[in-house]
């Protein structure tokens, strides 16, 4: 255990302490002489980890197994980070208080790339070596998950062992092996080979990448045994029996998202060509609505929330939802009880569901166009013509809202700058919307904000091949934009374009990347997400050092025949569909979404998650 | 209707709590424990709830309070067994009445009483002869604060904001302090302030320790 006297000093120093500090309610302690101690690990600052479902999904799945205790690890700020290396507090669990070398499994979750120099951060902060071949036997095993997982190369120095797909029912898998070799005398190379043949594991020391003159890859040797040359994502079959805890940590201090997250589906039939969730969640699983009902008492009355969120990659798609939000309304609105429906694509059957939650308040609406121009959207398979974003925006303003967000991106394949000023097209289309009624109607003050963001291509989509823009081409673009959207009633941001030319070289990146993101912590980067610790010259310098070109990795365009660095690993989705899909886009095709037709993805050939239920469609 | 004053606890690492967040808290642990309070009218209802003084940041305690409003009555004794069913260990509730007077927390609240332990081979003797000075003749020291680019300077006499001080050594050879701070409504002394002046004074020490023991009403009873 860490002084906790020490750390008692010094906490009042630091911004926030009630981050440090855990003992919230339905927090689990568990008594300290137990099987497997496990730190959930999440690469950033308490506020935003305690806003992750996954994080208290699997939490509480753990904490229900006898045997383990599992606790909660976030990275400190830098206040803090200066004060624990000050005074030699190592990082430790909130919970028990115990430094992180204490412990049988560091887990990280990986939700984003630009974490990554704070997973090295961490390790070190808890007095592990940060290289895998550094930890021996009586060190913790360091396993890392999340959607980042599906391209684990840049990380293969650092991860004993990564989790493909979803892990509700691998970890416990993992843990009871994990069990019986400590039991017979531990010895980390046989549990990681043992851990090797279950389904969904990748322990990158098995593995060799060799590469060819021009850099690309020329293959991936086996070198051990017990390794498979293919590692086929996790899934869960039926999302009615998986578990969900019915509590749910309650934080004392304001967090992102402060409210009961009900999941109402896994998965998404839309296709979107850029999007990688909705390639690598496919099949798409609902919740039963009986099932959720129950999740949402059991949670609200271990929480007292006041908001419920029911959310998935395409709410509006949930085949219950105009039942399940009424039923919800009606039995929590007396109670205060606010329902929320994040990531709802607009169109009339939402609208009279949109209208009865927010009877209440109208607060702003948000819409993702994400292009400007019909072209665009159709090689990006967004099937959204330009009436289906007026109309239900004109039906907005005559219910009363006056407040628009617009989301878009810029810098998707084959964009011109006639795509780009589709954008300020659009805006001012919408614009046009609320003063083109009768003048009684018009009421309130009206507000676009339009933002944009920088494409960042991403492994397992039909966009995998293709290069990003170089930061010129964003700088010029979004100039543009902002020079040319001159109206009052419409603001435009973008987003740094230095930060998605990273996070393109690490989603897209190799086992070259390890060095230079060994280098760029070592020169202090940490919180690179964050726009105002995010160092990009120290980025450079660091590449620069190491020999690595981040070019290659954001700005290439791949063959079509090149080995990815992904490769290995089967989402269930074929590279075939994504190469036809990749194809379609060029050519302006749009694919419908796959309840309509089966689009044949090939995610049923093996049934990895069960029948898709979009099958029996097929022609 | 019906007002619920209660006396509860913050202690161990809840002492880092603050004040907002706890008030948070405290309204979803009522929600919680299934308690039909009264919420105000309008756009965005807030549950009528009201709480003393502020608690600094790192202090212990186990005499804060608050009082909430409910749509219809309930035992005192069933309140403290539903709350306290769905708060944690570090924070319980002590004490509850059935409330009626209209005077607020804060109004009522005179005197806060506080225990330090500080640690420190000090004399306490002379320590207790500076509080003498303090509570007789009194120290003066300046609280600054920045406003914009301002430096704004207070003038706090402590003759004016204590009304007891005293120092014993205890058995593990520490010093505890017993406090009793006057408190207003346009602002107290606080107990790092005291502290800051032991110090200056020249009584080093390394560690310490706030709990605060209640709040007082103007006969010098707690308020429950």
């Amino acid at each position: 255990m860490i002084d906790v006297k020490k750390l008692d000093r010094e906490l009042l120093k630091v911004e926030k302490p009630a981050r440090y500090v855990g003992s919230e309610l339905n927090s689990v302690v568990k008594d300290k002489d137990i099987d497997i101690r496990f730190a959930f690990a999440f690469p950033d600052i308490y506020e935003v980890g305690m806003s992750h479902t996954g994080m208290h999904i699997l939490y509480h799945l753990m904490n229900s197994m006898e045997n383990v205790w599992c606790e909660r690890v976030f990275a400190p700020w830098t206040d803090m980070e200066e004060i624990m290396r000050k005074n030699n507090i190592p990082l430790y669990g909130l919970e028990s208080k115990d430094e992180l070398s204490a412990f049988d499994f560091i887990g990280f979750t990986l939700q984003y790339e630009m974490s990554y120099t704070n997973v090295l951060n961490m390790l070190e902060l808890g007095g592990i070596p940060i290289k895998s071949k550094d930890r021996g036997d009586n060190m913790p095993l360091v396993i890392a998950g999340g959607p980042c997982a599906y391209n684990p190369e840049p990380l293969y120095e650092v991860i004993d062992l990564f989790t493909i797909g979803e892990t509700e029912e691998l970890l416990p898998e993992l843990l009871n092996l994990y069990n019986e070799e400590k039991k017979k005398g531990y010895n980390k190379l046989r549990f990681l080979e043992k851990a090797a043949q279950l389904e969904g594991v990748y322990v990158p020391q098995f593995y060799e990448e060799v590469y060819k003159v021009d850099g690309t890859i020329k293959e991936r040797k086996v070198l051990n045994n017990n390794a498979k040359e293919i590692i086929t994502k996790r899934i869960i079959r039926d999302l009615n029996k998986s578990y969900y805890p019915e509590k749910s940590i309650l934080p004392y201090i304001d967090v992102v998202h402060d409210r009961v997250v009900l999941e109402l589906f896994r998965g998404c039939t839309r296709g979107c060509r850029f999007c990688q969730a909705g390639m690598v969640y496919r099949p798409v699983r609902e919740r039963e609505y009986s099932t959720l009902l129950e999740q949402a008492e059991s949670l609200l009355e271990s929480t007292g929330h006041n908001e419920i969120s029911l959310t998935s990659l395409s709410s509006g798609d949930y085949s219950c939802l105009p039942d399940l939000t009424l039923k919800l309304l009606e039995k929590y609105e007396s109670k205060n009880v606010n329902i929320s429906l994040p990531s709802l694509r607009l169109d009339s059957m939402t609208f009279d569901i949109i209208e009865k939650l927010q009877e209440v308040r109208k607060s702003g609406l948000t819409f993702a166009p994400e292009a400007g121009t019909q072209r665009m959207r159709d090689v990006i398979n967004k099937n959204l013509t330009e009436e289906q974003i007026l109309g239900p925006v004109e039906t907005a303003f005559n219910l009363g809202w006056s407040t628009v967000k617009l989301y878009f991106m810029i810098g998707l394949p084959g964009e011109t700058m006639e795509d780009v000023l589709g954008i300020k097209e659009l805006a001012y289309k919408i614009k046009d919307k609320f003063f083109q009624r009768p003048k009684e109607k018009i009421k309130g003050n009206l507000k676009i904000n339009v933002s944009a963001s920088c494409f960042v291509p991403k492994p397992f989509t039909p966009f995998q091949w293709v290069a990003q823009d170089n930061m010129d081409e964003f700088y010029e673009k979004a100039r543009t934009l902002r020079s040319e959207i001159k109206d009052k009633k419409i603001s435009f941001s973008y987003h740094e374009p230095k930060l998605s030319y990273l996070e393109a070289v690490f989603a897209r990146g190799d086992r070259r990347l390890s060095k230079a993101l060994i280098k760029a912590w070592e020169k202090g980067c940490r919180f690179d997400g964050w726009q105002d610790m995010f160092d990009f010259d120290k980025w450079m310098e660091a590449f620069e050092e190491t020999g690595v070109d981040p070019d290659f990795f954001a700005l290439r365009e791949r063959e079509l025949t090149e080995v990815l660095p992904w490769d290995f690993i089967n989402i269930g989705v074929t590279k075939e569909y994504l190469l036809k899909e990749y194809e379609k886009a060029l050519s302006l095709t749009t694919t419908d979404d796959c309840r309509l037709q089966c689009t044949n993805c090939g995610i049923n050939y093996k049934l990895l998650g069960g029948a898709c239920p979009h099958v029996q469609n097929n022609k | 209707m019906c007002k619920i004053i209660s006396k509860y606890s913050k202690t161990g690492y809840l002492k880092y709590i603050s004040h907002l967040d706890v008030l948070r808290f405290i309204q979803r642990s009522i929600k919680r424990a299934g308690i039909n309070a009264k919420y105000s009218e309008g756009f965005n209802p807030q549950m009528k709830t009201s709480f003393g003084f502020p608690l600094s940041l790192g202090t212990e305690s186990i005499g804060e309070y608050f009082e909430v409003e409910l749509n219809e009555p309930i035992e005192p004794e069933l309140f403290i067994k539903k709350m306290n069913s769905v708060m944690p260990k570090e924070m319980q509730i002590l004490k509850a009445s059935i409330s009626d007077n209209p005077d607020s927390i804060m109004k009522r609240c005179r005197y806060a009483q506080y225990l330090i332990n500080i640690e420190t081979d000090a004399d306490v003797d002379e320590l207790n002869n500076y509080f003498k000075e303090m509570l007789d003749v009194g120290v003066v020291y300046f609280r600054q604060r920045k406003k914009k680019n301002k430096v704004i300077s207070k003038e706090i006499n402590t003759k004016e904001m204590l009304k007891y001080l005293n120092a014993e050594k205890t058995k593990e050879n520490n010093i505890r302090i017993e406090a009793l701070f006057i408190t207003e409504e346009t602002g107290s002394m606080r107990v790092d302030e005291l502290l800051k002046l032991i110090e200056d004074k020249g009584f080093a020490f390394d560690y310490y320790s706030i709990t605060k023991i209640d709040a007082l009403d103007e006969e010098m009873k707690p308020l429950l």
